[in-house]
């Protein structure tokens, strides 16, 4: 039992550190927080909902569907909100809420307000001794690794990422280094957009596809944030790691009811006694 | 040939106006000084032709109105920018902060990268550095650095000297100089610090409460300007 909670709290960890990480850049670069960030991830699900189940496309093309849908909203949100609102980050964040409720009929009205069930985006269970896992939660943490180091060497080795960084440390050493933050902006979100939806595919397939299912992991994401400290890649690993374990225990030896809970516990302990979280520096 | 030309230069922030009617020549080659007090409006004519600021008149540089671009748009032009305290970006390497300026110019960056190691060496020395963590005198270098690495025509530099001891001073008066008689960059920096920029300059403008005051060479300046040292105890 131990072992087990050890293993999936380990694997449920990387899922979350993708959710998080795409929420994160948002406010690193334009001191916002997305409060629509979780429809980025519920629009991955049913995108590929759609796709590979409903429309049996096979599930690599799916999977770029659902990608596409992340970034197409992501940017939406940004040219159709957040640009006309800037240097108002409370009109965002009210702004980004109301997107979400939204959505969120939006959701039930076509889809109905009933959960789907999905297929896990690959089938099958590993057993090691007494413990199992199911291939799919398996994929999900490799995907999520392997996105968050591309992303890691991204915005470390390219110019563009470079410009990202630049433009959340000290947005006019950007200006004036020929950087227009516009287009990094531009660029964060439509990133962000792609990385809640890819993480969005997994969560769905691992937790429900319902209408609400953007609630949880924005908490999620802002528990990272807040828990991690601002910005920073480091912290954030491991506070979605803390929130992954503390996940796994509660919803495994209390109740599954208990999901998000917790979090939401910790996100106010942390607030009071450490306001800057447990590495807060300002950078990506 | 004029590189750059202010006429009738008006900045606001929000309805207190911080400049009233300022004009301003740079020639090809030359190196202009603005002084003034604290609070004169250096930082915000030099913002402006930056395009940073709210403002109203005219700005051409090499020879384009500049006067609505962006920022970004005029650093591609060819004008370097090392501004009041900086803005270097705190969790990044020496190095990085470098890349970053070479944003616009990504085809001369080794070139680039070699002239400011070889203009300052403590900075290769230390290219892994945190900007955060370097001296007063470390990020001023760095800052030109910076400004340097997108290859510009105009060189803007907002009171190099603030808060430096004075050995750290003449370096960077060296460094400027050595840059504007060896390689013809034309620069424009801004000094409280009135025997740096009179050391330097062949051209001195004096800014008081946003209007220029006087104007000439250093020489012309120390003449009309006795009261020099009252103003700033140089
Ligand atoms: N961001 C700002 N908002 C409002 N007023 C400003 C701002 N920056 C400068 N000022 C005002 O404009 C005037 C000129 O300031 P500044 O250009 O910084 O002078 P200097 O660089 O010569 O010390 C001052 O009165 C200053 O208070
Ligand atoms: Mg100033």
């Amino acid at each position: 039992m131990a072992i087990q909670i050890l293993i999936h709290g380990f694997l449920l960890s990387g899922l979350y550190a993708l959710i998080a990480i795409g929420f994160t850049m948002i406010f690193s670069v334009g001191r916002v927080l997305n409060l629509a960030y979780g429809v980025y991830i519920m629009l991955g699900g049913y995108t590929y909902f759609m796709a590979a189940q409903e429309a049996g496309l096979p599930v690599f093309v799916s999977f770029i569907l659902a990608l596409l849908s992340g970034v197409a909203f992501g940017l939406l949100t940004y040219e159709l909100l957040v640009r006309r609102l800037e240097n108002n980050p409370v009109a965002v964040e009210i702004s980004t809420l109301i997107l979400a409720v939204v959505m969120q009929a939006a959701i039930i009205l076509i889809f109905s307000p009933s959960p789907k069930s999905m297929w896990p985006v690959l089938r099958g269970v590993l057993r090691f001794e007494e413990v199992s896992v199911t291939a799919n939660i398996l994929l999900a943490t490799g995907v999520s690794w392997v996105v968050l180091a591309l992303l890691m060497l991204f915005v470390r080795r390219t110019h563009l990422g470079r410009a990202i960084r630049a433009v959340s440390m000290d947005r006019r050493g950007a200006l004036i280094s020929g950087i227009d933050p516009r287009n990094i902006s531009r660029v964060t979100w439509g990133l962000s957009g792609a990385l809640g939806a890819i993480a969005g595919v997994f969560f769905a397939t691992i937790t429900q596809l319902d209408p609400h299912m953007w609630v949880f992991p924005l908490i999620t994401a802002v528990a990272v944030v807040i828990v991690g400290g601002i910005g920073s890649i480091l912290g954030g690993l491991i506070a979605a790691h803390i929130i992954g374990f503390l996940e796994t225990i509660t919803t495994t030896l209390i109740a599954p009811e208990l999901r998000g809970v917790v979090t939401m516990a910790l996100i106010i302990v942390v607030l009071v006694v450490m306001p800057k979280g447990l590495f807060g520096k300002e950078e990506l | 040939m004029t590189l750059l030309s202010i006429t009738d230069l008006d900045v606001f922030y929000g309805k207190a106006q911080a400049l009233h009617g300022v004009s301003l020549d740079v020639t090809a080659g030359e190196i202009v000084a603005i002084i003034g007090p604290n609070g004169a409006g250096k930082s915000t004519l030099l913002d402006s032709i930056l395009g940073l600021t709210k403002r109203q008149g005219s700005i051409t540089f090499d020879g384009q109105d500049i006067t609505r671009m962006a920022a970004a748009k005029i650093v591609r032009l060819g004008i370097g920018y090392a501004p009041e305290r900086g803005h270097l970006f705190p969790f990044m390497g020496v190095r990085e902060n470098l890349l970053v300026g070479a944003y616009r110019k990504r085809d001369e960056i080794d070139a680039n990268l070699a002239k400011v190691f070889g203009l300052f060496p403590r900075l290769e020395e230390r290219q892994k550095q945190e900007s955060a963590t370097q001296s007063g005198g470390e990020r001023q270098m760095l800052s030109l650095g910076r400004a340097l690495m997108s290859s510009p025509k105009l060189l803007i530099i907002d009171e190099p000297t603030m808060g430096l001891a004075p050995r750290v001073c003449q370096e960077i008066a060296a460094v400027i100089r050595d840059l504007n008689q060896q390689t013809g960059l034309t620069v424009v920096v801004s000094e409280q610090n009135v025997n740096f920029a009179m050391s330097l300059a062949g051209q001195v403008y004096l800014l008081e409460t946003g209007r220029i005051r006087e104007k000439g060479t250093p020489e012309d300046l120390r003449q009309k300007l006795d009261i020099a040292e009252t103003y700033f105890g140089a």
